[in-house]
């Protein structure tokens, strides 16, 4: 199976390139390592709504009633996070800024929603469960491992070590998803 | 476990008292003039903390959501259950019959916890 660029925007950018990057210091960030607290919020902020969007797609296609249940969880959870993330930003002041990894989320996303929209029944609830358990253990790298070390505001940090305790929990909960649709 | 051998009761912050109060005038007006308790579990991180308590019949039993995002506390044999708690809300349960109850989150089913009713 194919899982894109997604794991080589995050997973490889954030693990791999990071520490290289470090020394060299480049003028605009181009790894997770250099992305500022606005970008790195960006990033979250877009890596939530992704989710959404695969969720809705997995509300649209799915008929089982777990996929429709976990599908229905991504959506509420990624908003209240969403919603405390502007929310702060709000209190600080500060506008989320684009980056490349943010745009490299969005491209790759598009691509899967594609491909996703394609399949039905069974196929459909063992990509997207799949996915859900790639993603979250991809984006839970990249939190905790590049974003929350590089955080600087202390109210950003905190907010982001929430975040990773529940999208843990997301990864622990796809992997009972993907372990349902294989039948084990 | 039938339903109606717990007593749902869902709160918002702003409507704890007024539910307090109602629950405490139904008892003084009951023939049971037994002082019922509330007990009080705390959701963390996604975890109930104590995950285990033991209570007696007609104690209610209170989950105070300190997460981001909402869960519930749902009983798992009748599926009975708070309904969803948001940030610092609470929900809560009367325990109407004896047993040992288990109960989960609706939304995050990794999230356990025990009741004993005595």
């Amino acid at each position: 199976m194919q899982f894109k660029s997604l794991v080589l925007a995050l997973s490889l950018s954030a693990v791999t390139l990071a520490s290289t990057a470090c020394a060299i210091t480049p003028a605009s960030a181009q790894t997770p390592a250099d992305l500022n607290d606005l970008e790195i919020a960006h990033v979250a902020y877009t890596a939530d709504n992704i989710d959404i969007q695969y969720a809705h797609l997995a509300l649209a296609i799915s008929e089982t009633p777990e996929i429709r249940e976990f599908a229905m969880t991504m959506i509420r959870d990624h908003e209240a996070v969403n919603a405390q993330a502007l929310a702060l930003l709000e209190k600080l002041g500060a506008q989320p800024e684009d980056n490349f990894l943010s745009q490299s989320l969005i491209a790759d996303s598009k691509d899967l929603i594609d491909e996703m929209s394609q399949l039905r029944g069974a196929e459909f609830d063992k990509r997207y469960a799949e996915n859900e358990l790639t993603y979250h253990k991809a984006v839970n790298d990249l939190v905790g491992n590049s974003f929350i070390p590089n955080i600087e505001n202390a109210e950003v940090k905190a907010l982001f070590e929430s975040g990773l305790t529940i999208f843990k929990a997301h990864e622990k909960h796809a992997e009972m998803m993907v372990k349902k649709v294989n039948g084990s | 476990m039938s339903p109606s051998t717990v007593k749902r009761t869902v709160t918002t912050a702003l409507c704890i008292s007024a539910a307090i109060i109602g629950y405490a005038t139904a008892s003084i007006a009951g023939e049971d003039a037994s002082p019922s308790a509330e007990h009080k579990v705390d959701i963390r991180d996604f975890l109930y903390n104590p995950d285990s308590i033991k209570v007696k019949v007609g104690d209610t039993v209170t989950w105070t959501n300190h997460d981001i995002v909402p869960h519930t506390a749902t009983l798992s044999a009748s599926d009975v259950g708070t309904g969803p708690i948001l940030l610092s809300n609470e929900g809560s349960l009367e325990m109407q019959a004896s047993g040992t109850l288990t109960y989960h989150c609706r939304y995050h089913p990794e999230m356990q916890g025990e009741i004993l009713v005595e």
